[in-house]
């Protein structure tokens, strides 16, 4: 079992080897768990399986693993329709899909019960029939904690939800700025008293800099901020 | 091409240039030495095989648009003294995370093909291509000793170890771009080593890589390099530049590390990039007001409508404006959001404008035909229709681009991607209608039904280049609007009605015409990118383009040739 996660990365042969990713890392804990509490191992048949026939996909419909869509049924049960986070549409669902596509619905509506779930990874695909739920949120904390970026992937790679309507396609970011807003986030809770939005940090960090040249001696023609002459 | 008889009229005036009298070869060559253009270059080499071969020998750049539209062997054959070569890879999708890293774009057959029997090259100029250190180091082996510009533009997969071969094998090198690579860091020796080795450095770019250095060898370089005029680096801490900022005296252009500060602005700036600064709505206000002389403008969309109203009534010399999409949550940005406000503001107010890129969050007709009506110059337009907003003021927007694109004559690039509802298949119609001598488009969200794209490629008579995304049309209809555009030679297409093995595409096959499929899969979610982020879309992607090369040699196993077999 151990081996057959180990290795089942996605990642074509180009991959440079740290991205022997905490994930296969955590799988294979994640098997060893359920080994280790019986109450998980009921109804865990699915476990070792070969992987199922992949379902014939409608032309153009593709629906995310559903990691993203338990964890927001999680958190917002009521009140949010669960599928904003990931868009999948259970109506478009064949047999298989059709399981792991109700259950936001069915988490929404009994948390206490046991789930089934369905992890893709890589070339594999595993069925739980009953995963408890109360260990959803740590499967997923242990899986995001790898910086995976999992909720990111999930978010973005919105499925088409039918043949009519491509528009769940989110519009793609520019690798550029989407590393400088990523950067920026961490940024700006190191540099607290320099938040630019705040008028007194603003003129604080105006002042120093103005400090700064002065003392670097720069004339008019060489500032600081990104520009060019 | 060259060798065809010309028509009788056009005979006499072929002799006058033949053999046997008329103009000698050497002041053909002399001739040819003025024509630097291009396309006057490929109208030239169509003259006659004389002329042909003349070009062929005296050409001094060539630009391969697209790497796997020829053989490096050709392109040796045919431009055997070529001095710069600058070749694009990947699609440019691949800027926006869709395009995974094992997708291709190999510069090893070009180097190994191309470094040692170019004798004259000195400069070369990689886009969105994959290049390992061997790779680089066949090259400097090659024409390390003459290599005066290295650019390696958003390339992946080499390290610092190459940097470090560049540094101590290409003294001559002026320029060494590295702009937004993935490069692995191995220690900052090279940046030591470049400044120990060269003295004659005008320009150096490691902007938007990770790399780390020493700020004590960034003040040998500036000792080292007297007329090293650019530098633009990584992240680094301001402290750390004194060193280097108090010692290069003849730098003109710095940007590089994470400034959340406002510095001194004069009167004659000329090019302002805000993109990677923490300013808000009011600090653009302020800073933008102090520059009348700015011609290039680049901001997120932060600077909301107020700042482009600053622009507006200051920058009368603005030829160039990109607003970029900043943070979808607003949080820190609360004035940000750019809507029809701004851009018509703009367009009233900035006439010299050549080129527009917005990311916007409301935009309505009326915006449209005042660009059409004030921006005369405009050569590329670019608009894209961010979806946080729920209700946009006034969609379709048929007239207003029609207005634009009628009004706009100049216009040779152009995007316009908007949402469903954005552009019925009327407005579709229009933009090939009036698409002019528009070369590049891309187009996302638009038109409602396959008529409207089979009216839009009726229309396009001059497009070379057309990109399409999250549209609602069939395999069907994109094969044959593919056929009624007689000057395209790429296509490029992510999200439509998609079938699993992509076979209706085959009804655009023809000769030189590679169609290469990548079908939807799930698989494709978790394939990585080179900097570790997940590759973001799933969906089916079709690439098409005459090629002189054949069939692809090197498709990653899950990329399907549909054509040639």
């Amino acid at each position: 079992m151990g081996a057959e996660r180990q290795g089942a990365g996605g990642v074509a042969g180009r991959a440079p080897a740290r991205e022997k990713s905490t994930f296969a890392v955590t799988c294979s804990l994640l098997s060893q768990y359920l080994k280790e509490k019986k109450g998980g191992l009921e109804g865990l048949g699915g476990l070792g399986m070969s992987p199922p026939p992949p379902p014939p996909a409608p032309a153009g419909a593709f629906r995310p693993p559903t990691t993203m869509n338990l964890l927001s049924a999680l958190d917002a049960p009521a009140a949010e329709e669960p599928n904003d986070a990931a868009k999948a549409t259970p109506e478009e669902a064949d047999g298989h899909d059709q399981q792991t596509a109700e259950n936001p619905r069915e988490a929404a509506a009994g948390e206490d019960e046991a789930q089934p779930l369905t992890i893709f990874y890589g070339r594999k695909v595993v069925v739980f029939d009953k995963f408890p739920p109360a260990k959803i949120k740590d499967l997923l904390q242990i899986a995001n904690a790898g910086g995976y970026g999992v909720d990111r992937a999930g978010a973005s790679a919105a499925p088409p939800s039918s043949q009519n309507s491509l528009s769940d396609m989110p519009i793609a970011r520019r690798n550029s700025l989407h590393r400088f807003l990523e950067k920026r986030k961490g940024r700006i809770t190191a540099k607290a008293p320099y938040q630019s939005s705040s008028p007194a940090g603003a003129d604080a960090s105006k002042q120093a800099t103005g400090d700064k040249n002065s003392w670097l001696g720069l004339g008019q023609e060489v500032t600081v901020v990104k520009q060019e002459i | 091409m060259g060798g065809e008889v010309p028509g009788p009229r056009l005979l006499s005036r072929a002799l006058s240039f033949g053999g046997g009298g008329g103009v000698p070869e050497e002041a053909l060559h002399l001739v040819f030495g003025y024509v630097d253009d291009p396309r006057d270059r490929e109208a030239a080499s169509l003259v006659c095989r004389r002329w042909h071969r003349i070009d062929a020998l005296s050409r001094k750049h060539v630009t391969v648009g697209f790497c796997y539209a020829v053989e490096p062997a050709r392109l040796l054959a045919r431009f055997p003294r070529l001095e710069s070569l600058a070749l694009k890879g990947k699609p440019r999708a691949a800027m926006y995370g869709l395009i995974p890293e094992d997708w291709g774009a190999y510069a090893a057959p070009w180097v190994a093909q191309l470094a040692a029997p170019l004798e004259c090259l000195k400069a070369v100029h990689l886009r969105r291509m994959t290049i390992t250190d061997q790779d680089i180091a066949v090259l400097v082996r090659a024409r390390g000793h003459m290599l005066q510009v290295l650019k390696l533009d958003k390339c992946s997969d080499f390290s610092t170890d190459a940097l470090r071969l560049i540094a101590r094998s290409c003294r001559s090198l002026r320029t060494l771009f590295l702009e937004e690579c993935i490069i692995d860091d191995k220690g900052s020796e090279w940046l030591h080593e470049l400044a120990v080795n060269n003295s004659v450095l005008v320009t150096l770019n490691f902007y938007m890589t990770d790399l780390k250095v020493e700020p004590s060898d960034l003040e040998l370089l500036a000792k080292n390099c007297k007329s090293l005029l650019s530098l633009k680096m990584s992240d680094c801490d301001l402290s750390d530049l004194i060193g280097f900022l108090q010692t290069s005296k003849a730098l003109q252009e710095f940007a590089g590390g994470s400034f959340s500060e406002v510095g001194e602005y004069t009167k004659y700036e000329k090019k302002l990039d805000l993109q990677y600064t923490l300013l808000t709505t009011e600090d653009h206000c302020q800073i933008i007001a102090k520059c009348p002389n700015l011609l290039v403008l680049e901001v997120r969309n932060v600077i909301g409508d107020r700042g482009l109203e600053v622009v507006a009534d200051t920058c009368k010399k603005l030829r160039r404006l990109r607003i970029e999409r900043g943070e979808d949550d607003p949080g820190q940005e609360e004035q940000g959001g750019v809507s029809q406000l701004g851009l018509t503001a703009v367009a009233v107010g900035c006439r010299e404008l050549e080129y527009i890129a917005a990311y916007v969050s409301d935009i309505t007709n009326g915006a449209l035909e005042s660009i059409g009506t004030f921006c005369k110059n405009l050569y590329d337009f670019r608009l894209v229709l961010l979806d946080q907003q729920k209700e946009i003021t006034d969609l379709p927007l048929d007239n207003g681009v029609r207005a634009l694109l009628r009004n706009c004559t100049k216009l040779r690039r152009f995007a316009f991607y908007l949402r469903p509802g954005g552009l019925s298949d009327v407005g579709l119609g229009y933009i090939g209608r009036y698409s002019g001598n528009i070369q590049y488009m891309l187009l996302g969200n638009v038109g409602e039904s396959d008529n409207g794209l089979i009216q839009f490629a009726m229309g396009c008579t001059n497009l070379r280049k057309l990109e399409l995304r999250s549209c609602c049309f069939s395999e069907r209809a994109l094969a044959v609007a593919v056929l009624q555009m007689p000057s395209l030679r790429y296509i490029w297409v992510q999200g439509y009605r998609a079938s699993p093995t992509g076979q209706d595409l085959l009804l655009m096959a023809r000769p030189f015409w590679n169609i290469e499929f990548a079908p939807p899969s799930p698989e494709n979610v978790y394939r990585m990118m080179a900097d570790g982020q997940p590759c973001v879309d799933n969906q089916a992607q079709v690439l098409a383009y005459y090629s002189l090369a054949g069939r692809r040699p090197d498709c990653p196993q899950w990329l399907v040739i549909l054509h040639p077999a």
